[in-house]
């Protein structure tokens, strides 16, 4: 008798043969000598023998084996045989269960309008709960990807195998960004063979959904499936080179897509939608929280559910709120997201397809414009930059500017300009600007940031206070100051400029008493002078404002 | 007597078509219970039965002549089964939930079935529960009654890889079958 029992997991590997030769004997040695252990071992055997319960192997359905053997002569075309097959199958089948019992011509279409059996009792839940982890192939996805919200919808075709009576679907979104709450599936055979009935979403399973219908055939039928998903962004990408002269400018458009939203769409016809879209909530948010509906609001009645502002999903479209609780929900999920104006809507459509990875962003071409007239201007305007001097590029999305055909999405431009040093047909990066969304018509404006060739100097010359009027106390209740003021406006590049300076009085109450060049009047305490610099040069301008205060300023 | 498998391969490589058709239909049944037991599902087990003799046809000149032809054909159906299940981990799945799994039978009503804990579907719970690399080691050894050998050249991975997964799935389900006497 040995002190020190074995193991489980000995026992298990002698039990299984793996054990090397030495372990092996020893552990032949002790069994033979402890009772306890063998005892155990027989239980382990015991235990281990449930597994012959699934010994015998299923026998394949004949049509998949006849595909099979199809594809020695066909290999690249057996994926496509094998739904025919089986389809061609259950239709036969179909047609014998029918000519037996009914004696309908099988081939006749079905019945216009197919109810649910009275005796077809809807089942509580599928009979089996073996693991689903797998999918069938998708036949085709287009992608319509919202660059104004964390939005995406997904709408996918897929063939699924259904056999006659009730059928048990199961989507599982675990690890994405899908919203649950937005599903729909949708049997596109259109002649009402498959009834969808309910979408469950089990208790203790996150991440899973189950569909039930109702088929009146067996077979292959082609189903649309439809949500929402976050993570797949798009964004512009713009290029802007400047001719020589910065007179023109040749625009590039490029769309960047990025997929985040962990699921990996193949061959994916991709839409891509400039508009604005407002969500109550972000699609992110939804796509994580479990149960899939939060608590049920069904319950409560209308009067006493919380105000609109604190429902957990609702789009806001055109000043109205859809909430899809108050609607059927397999009915109440839109097609499509509408906009919130429709002139603030475009879409755009990728010609061709693509395959989007999971963590990949692909970069593709939008459109390219050459010799669009292009307005530089430098403005200087100490309230808003301070003493910097602030480049502008001005064009607008119009058929003048060779543009005007679409909006133009908002997204980052990159500025170059073609220059001749130190070799022909070089480029210099002149800065960089985001672009807001630009309708059609609408003017673009680009800020490259602060000049360093271009400035505007600003000295006070001179200061005095005259016309002072007192009160009958002998205080001071009124006085003008004049002030003498010199711009310089200093252009240090080889091209002439057009410099904007906007000058802040202080007071609404002013006069010019003398200008070397006359500004406008900006606003009530601003003037402003637009003027070109010549290159390499300075323009200075002098200037003398009469400020009135206390009563002199109520009396004007 | 029977051709071998080998035999029926080469036959099938020098133009005999009828023979690969013979070969499909003797591992047809063992195959398509692999891939069943392995996948958990039915629709997904077509799918990768079809798949895995497409591979065989087009892969069929790769064959070296003499080389064991069953775990070739299981090494195929086995490399294909880890690809979906690394793609499938990820990715929202849309699949049927088959009213009568194909490996245990006809099951009783939702009612009955969600009462009478049923042997086999603890068994298959059990399995199921495996990560897939130990389910296809247990799968092939224990079903398909395969050496070890046989099943570390069916999973590209080597003898002492093979014993360990084996020997982990069957510590996991030591713990995770039930009691008592098989009946």
């Amino acid at each position: 008798m040995t002190s020190q029992h074995l193991s489980q997991d000995r026992l298990v590997d002698y039990q299984i043969g793996v054990l090397d030769e030495p372990l092996r004997l020893a552990t032949d040695a002790h069994l033979a000598e402890c009772e306890a252990c063998r005892e155990r071992l027989a239980d382990l055997r015991l235990r281990l023998a449930h597994l012959e319960l699934l010994r015998e192997d299923p026998t394949p359905p004949e049509p998949l084996v006849a595909a099979a053997i199809a594809a020695a002569s066909r290999p690249r075309r057996a994926l496509r045989i094998l739904p025919l097959l089986v389809g061609a199958a259950a239709a036969a089948l179909v047609l014998a269960l029918v000519l037996r019992q009914f004696l309908a011509p099988a081939s006749a279409p079905p019945p216009p309008a197919y109810g649910i059996s009275p005796d077809a009792k809807p089942p509580f839940a599928p009979a089996s709960n073996i693991e689903l982890n797998v999918l069938p192939r998708r036949d085709d996805v287009q992608l319509t990807i919202y660059n104004a919200a964390d939005l995406t919808l997904v709408r996918e075709t897929r063939q699924l195998t259904m056999k006659q009576g009730w059928n048990w679907l199961q989507f599982m979104w675990a690890n994405t960004l899908i919203d649950p709450t937005s599903l729909e599936l949708l049997p596109q055979d259109g002649e009402g063979r498959v009834e969808v009935r309910q979408l469950v979403y089990p208790p203790r399973l996150p991440g899973v959904g189950r569909w039930l219908m109702y088929s009146h055939v067996s077979g292959q039928v082609p189903f649309n499936v439809t949500y929402f998903t976050s993570g797949l962004r798009w964004n512009a990408v713009y290029f802007a080179t400047l001719s020589q002269d910065e007179s023109h400018l040749q625009l590039d458009g490029h769309v960047r897509v990025t997929n985040g939203s962990g699921e990996e769409y193949d061959n994916a016809q991709v839409r891509l939608v400039v508009g604005e879209v407002r969500l109550k909530e972000q699609i992110a948010q939804l796509a994580q929280r479990q149960p899939a509906y939060g608590s049920p609001l069904d319950s409560v009645p209308v009067s006493r559910r919380p105000p609109v502002s604190d429902w957990p999903y609702a789009l806001f479209i055109d000043g109205h709120v859809e909430d899809y609780r108050d609607h059927d929900r397999q009915k109440a999920f839109p097609r499509e997201i509408l906009k919130e104006g429709l002139s603030e809507y475009f879409l755009y459509t990728i010609e061709g397809r693509d395959t989007i990875p999971d963590g990949w962003g692909k970069r593709l071409p939008s459109f390219s414009v050459a010799d669009i007239p292009v307005r530089n201007l430098y403005k200087h305007d100490p309230d808003r930059w301070g003493d910097a001097t602030m480049r502008f590029l001005y064009f607008a999305n119009d058929s003048d500017h060779n543009l005007g055909q679409t909006p133009l999405p908002e997204g980052q431009t990159r500025i170059f300009r073609r220059v001749d040093q130190p070799a022909p047909d070089h480029l210099t990066y002149e800065g960089r600007a985001d672009l807001k969304y630009i309708p059609v018509d609408d003017k673009v404006e680009l800020e490259l940031g602060p000049a360093k060739k271009v400035s505007v100097e600003r000295l006070l010359m001179d200061q005095r206070s005259e016309n002072y009027r007192f009160d009958r106390g002998g205080n001071i209740a009124g006085w003008d100051e004049v002030k003498s003021w010199k711009l310089t406006l200093g252009n240090r590049r080889g091209l002439p400029v057009r410099l904007e300076s906007t000058f802040n009085i202080g007071t609404p109450h002013w006069q010019i008493e003398t200008a070397s060049i006359n500004p406008v009047k900006h606003d009530a305490s601003h003037l402003r002078w637009t003027l070109d610099v010549s290159p390499q040069s300075e323009t200075i301008i002098t200037c003398t404002l009469r400020t009135y205060h206390g009563i002199n300023a109520e009396n004007r | 007597m029977d051709p071998t498998d080998e035999t029926l391969m080469k036959s099938w490589q020098h133009g005999d078509a009828t023979a690969f058709g013979d070969l499909v239909r003797r591992y047809s049944s063992p195959l398509y219970g692999y891939l069943l037991r392995l996948c958990g599902n039915r629709q997904e087990a077509e799918d990768l039965f079809q798949e895995t003799f497409e591979r065989v046809a087009s892969r069929r000149h790769q064959y070296r002549d003499g080389r064991p032809f069953k775990p070739w054909l299981y090494g195929i159906a086995s490399h294909l089964a880890t690809d979906r299940f690394r793609w499938a981990r990820r990715r929202p799945t849309l699949v049927g939930v088959d009213e009568a799994d194909p490996i245990l039978g006809d099951d009783p009503s939702p009612d009955e079935a969600a009462q009478s804990g049923d042997l086999k579907r603890l068994v298959r719970a059990a399995i199921d529960s495996l990560p897939p690399r130990q389910r296809a080691t247990l799968i092939l050894v224990y079903y398909q009654q395969m050496t070890y050998p046989e099943a570390a050249e069916c999973l590209g991975c080597s003898l002492g890889t093979v014993k360990t997964q084996m020997s982990r799935a069957m510590r996991t389900l030591a713990q995770r079958l039930p009691d008592g006497v098989l009946t």
